[in-house]
């Protein structure tokens, strides 16, 4: 299955954001080697945990972590919570195709 | 809208109250439900801006009512029934927070309302309570480790007399340097027997790795021969094709000797310890292929379907006062499960204990 749009598009920045290494945050970073899997060259997901630069936290005003994040558009458009359900991370980023079936 | 506005306060009470169903409560009852709930009550729309959210909420976040509305704080998703998040609170501590999601329709749209839950008491009660029963367990391990001290400071004492006697009859004896060398290594021994108790006791979150569990279960057994006493053989089955498991290993390791101390007791001190290592086979109670199994056996006096009903509950023992508190199963059926594995026990009175830790595999990549 390549769930992913086909096309020579640069691939899409995505920022995650944890906290320290709390069960949550390796749930998360799991969930981001399953997204990077399915999209391959497509998908870049920097890790950014805000014990270690809480400023970057700070200055994109994230609340609550696990976050993942597309900052490269106004809003910034984030998921908070569980991302096991790679589907629907896929759907909420726009990078599934819309005739695959979840 | 504005923040704390009756339409905001009614919305809520339109969203969540089932009209036909429970006619005798008002809209205003449900908006003091919420308003008064201990839990945290969001409401976010679909690109995950804050559209409600109830006092609790905003005691959960540290922030003002009206800071909270409208922030972008992110669609929140579960996998399952909840996840959970770390909330951080300029200048306060973190909180780990159980969220809830349900769609639910806000102003004619489509929403998300999260329901939030600070844990953090909870999660740090359940903390202690692992240490507890970890010192229990270094408190029976250290009993073993006592005696072998012992018996290696009684082993340094007399080399160390044996020595003073070579001196006095010759000081240039090659024996006095092969005394001093087996008491070296006396010493080393016990050095290492202290610091496999320290490394044991230490205090750490529960922190899951790839673990090679034939090799961690040959290191303990080691360790477990003079907990247990000479009467008891200890013997090992490992499955040299076993696959890699992601688990705390400290925790199994405690969880094993909790095991294996119950069985000597069950055994009277005297009888034999099998542990078993294999890749789980087909079971229709877990997901197949999943688990690998590590089973405890004895040969021991075997329990009655009385006591098998009981033995998790936490402080439940058939042993006598001062010597046991009753925290060992519970800690390994609590560890187990907090890990995604799941127990088993056989036995019946007379033929012994097989108790079955089934632990999941390293976590799958793969869609």
């Amino acid at each position: 299955m390549d769930p992913v749009q086909s096309g020579a598009r640069p691939p899409l920045g995505l920022r995650l954001y944890v906290a320290g290494d709390t069960p949550g945050a390796r749930r998360a970073i799991e969930s981001r080697e399953r997204l990077l899997d399915a999209c391959g060259n497509r998908l870049d997901i920097e890790v950014i945990d805000i014990l270690a630069r809480p400023d970057a936290a700070e200055a994109a005003g994230i609340l609550a972590t696990p976050t993942l994040a597309d900052e490269a558009i106004q809003p910034p458009r984030r998921l908070i919570g569980d991302f096991s359900n790679i589907a629907q991370v896929l759907d909420f980023f726009g990078l599934r195709k819309e005739d695959t079936p979840s | 809208m504005t923040p704390g506005s009756s339409h905001a306060r009614d919305t809520v009470a339109e969203t969540v109250a089932p009209h036909a169903s429970a006619p005798d409560f008002s809209r205003s009852s449900f908006r003091l439900l919420i308003e008064s709930s201990a839990d945290g009550v969001l409401v976010v729309n679909l690109v995950g801006d804050v559209l409600y959210a109830n006092p609790a909420a905003a005691e959960i976040f540290g922030k003002p009512l009206d800071v909270l509305l409208h922030v972008p704080l992110g669609r929140p998703v579960v996998s399952g029934d909840t996840a959970e998040i770390t909330v951080h609170r300029q200048g306060g501590k973190p909180a780990q927070v159980e969220m809830r999601v349900v769609d639910i329709h806000w102003d004619g749209r489509q929403a998300l309302l999260a329901s939030l839950r600070d844990i953090s008491v909870r999660r740090a009660e359940d903390e202690r309570l692992r240490q507890s029963q970890k010192m229990e367990a270094v408190g029976r391990l250290a009993a073993g480790i006592v005696h072998d001290i012992n018996n290696l400071l009684a082993v340094v004492t007399s080399g160390l007399r044996l020595l003073e006697k070579e001196i006095d009859r010759d000081p240039a004896s090659p024996k006095i340097n092969q005394l001093i060398e087996g008491m070296l290594e006396r010493a080393q021994n016990g050095g290492a027997l202290t610091q496999q108790l320290l490394a044991f006791s230490r205090r750490q979150p529960l922190s899951p790795e790839a673990v090679d569990l034939n090799q961690r279960i040959s290191a303990l057994t080691q360790m477990l021969e003079r907990t247990l006493g000479r009467g008891v053989e200890t013997r090992c089955v490992l499955d040299p094709a076993l696959s890699p498991i992601h688990i705390d290993a400290n925790q199994l390791d405690v969880a094993i000797l909790n095991l294996a101390v119950n069985a000597r007791d069950a055994m009277a001190g005297k009888g034999t310890l099998i542990i078993e290592t294999s890749n789980a086979t087909e079971d229709a109670e877990t997901d197949s292929g999943s688990f690998v199994r590590v089973s405890i056996r004895d040969t021991g006096c075997g329990m009655s379907e009385d006591v098998l009903a009981q033995v998790f509950e936490p402080f439940f023992t058939t042993k006598g006062e001062n010597e046991g508190t009753g925290l060992g199963l519970s800690q390994v059926y609590g560890f187990i499960s907090q890990s995604g594995g799941h127990v088993r026990i056989d036995s019946a009175v007379g033929e012994g204990t097989a108790v079955h830790l089934l632990l999941p595999k390293k976590a799958k990549t793969e869609i």
